[in-house]
């Protein structure tokens, strides 16, 4: 098990960040039922981390290719 | 239910409804007659959109009638608001994903796993597998070998997703090195080694999900090491966010909490009553270093680095 982070320590070599992230939002406790679809109260951890990670691990003019739904707010993301 | 894009088109759904189960199933058979009309026009034959598999909570008495009354009306909003979202879609043809023959089966009953929830036109649905051959929005696939992935319960494939299937030829370059966490049944990542990708890094916080995905690449033909490789992560990648380092230090105070030696008295009263006086006191001092606490976190809160 090694955590994602440091994976990334390097200089950035990918070119796309692929990814059908988690965004059921929804109380904490549905997080307990469905780990591999909960993503926090608005459904947009997953879109958070997603872009922290596109910061380190995307060469320059990376790209990133991901789905959103109405599973999480369309507002929380953009933001 | 009509997919939001597709509109004329049957994708599978789950319902979150308090709605109460006539409503639903009216919709439902809206849905299916809007259907069955659109596939005669075309000269095809019809067939049942959905089984709605629903377990009603039981209505208290009296309460669920102003709300059927409200989801009636609501229905009836939301079929004229389709009704015109439709005749939009149908005057501006270019907008249409394609159709959803490649997932085009519903649920029958509770559905447990992706192939369930997957059904092929052109092909025979396989146990535990997701067949993707056929359909107009995976027409860049066709003439390619099919690929047959395994899935688990824990592994799933959101149907809902499919347009992100359709879009992978234009998102994948040739050449790209691509990383793909959350990974799954490592479905798109596949497909991008098929849509020209040099290499993919597969990550999941599930052991088992990258146990599956390094089992579907070699069945698929692809190289490890060379076209693949994965791994798994502890968790979704996660901040480095730190509170900020200051030279602020947090104010020592000279007092103590008083240590007593005293024992709980079995028999005095009046020894009670001091025990009483002296947690009383301990009290005072500990909302004393709450309110220290409080002032603290003021600070924290409105610092600002020098």
């Amino acid at each position: 098990m090694s955590d994602l982070r440091a994976e990334f320590t390097d200089a950035p070599q990918y070119d796309l960040l692929l990814c059908n992230p988690p965004q059921l939002a929804g109380p904490p406790a549905l997080g307990v039922a469905r780990p591999d679809r909960y993503a926090g109260p608005e459904g947009v951890d997953y879109y958070t981390a997603l872009a922290r990670l596109a910061n380190t691990a995307l060469k320059p003019a990376g790209r990133v290719a991901l789905m959103q739904t109405s599973l999480s707010s369309f507002a929380a993301v953009r933001q | 239910m009509l997919h939001p894009a597709w509109q004329r088109r049957a994708y599978p759904v789950t319902f979150f409804t308090t709605a109460p189960l006539e409503v639903l199933q009216a919709a439902l058979a809206g849905a299916e007659a809007e259907r069955a009309a659109a596939l005669a026009a075309e000269g095809g034959t019809a067939v049942p959109v959905a089984e709605a598999a629903v377990v009603p909570a039981a209505p208290a008495a009296g309460v669920m009638e102003a709300k059927v009354a409200a989801a009636q009306a609501q229905a009836q909003a939301q079929a004229q608001a389709q009704a015109a979202a439709q005749a939009a879609a149908a005057a501006v043809e270019g907008l249409q994903l394609g159709g959803a023959e490649q997932v085009c089966a519903l649920p029958r009953g509770l559905a447990k796993s992706e192939a369930e929830l997957l059904e092929i036109e052109s092909g025979e649905p396989a146990e535990g597998e997701l067949s993707l051959l056929s359909g107009d929005t995976l027409s860049w696939l066709q003439g390619a070998p099919p690929l047959r992935l395994r899935t688990t319960e824990l592994v799933h494939f959101d149907p809902l997703n499919t347009p992100l299937l359709g879009a992978l030829p234009s998102a994948v370059r040739p050449g790209d090195a691509v990383l793909y966490p959350g990974c799954g049944s490592g479905l798109l990542g596949l497909l991008a080694l098929r849509t020209g990708a040099a290499s993919v890094h597969f990550t999941d916080s599930l052991a088992s999900a990258v146990d599956l995905t390094a089992t579907n690449a070699r069945v698929a033909g692809f190289r490890e090491g060379r076209n693949w490789t994965a791994q798994v992560s502890d968790s979704l990648p996660t901040t480095d966010y730190r509170l900020p380092t200051t030279d602020y230090r947090l104010p020592t105070t000279d007092y103590r909490l008083p240590t007593t030696d005293y024992r709980l008295p079995t028999t005095d009263c009046s020894l009670l009553t001091a025990h009483c006086s002296l947690l009383t006191a301990h009290c005072s001092l500990l909302t004393a270093h709450c309110s220290l606490l409080t002032a603290h976190c003021s600070l924290l809160a409105n610092y600002e680095p020098r």
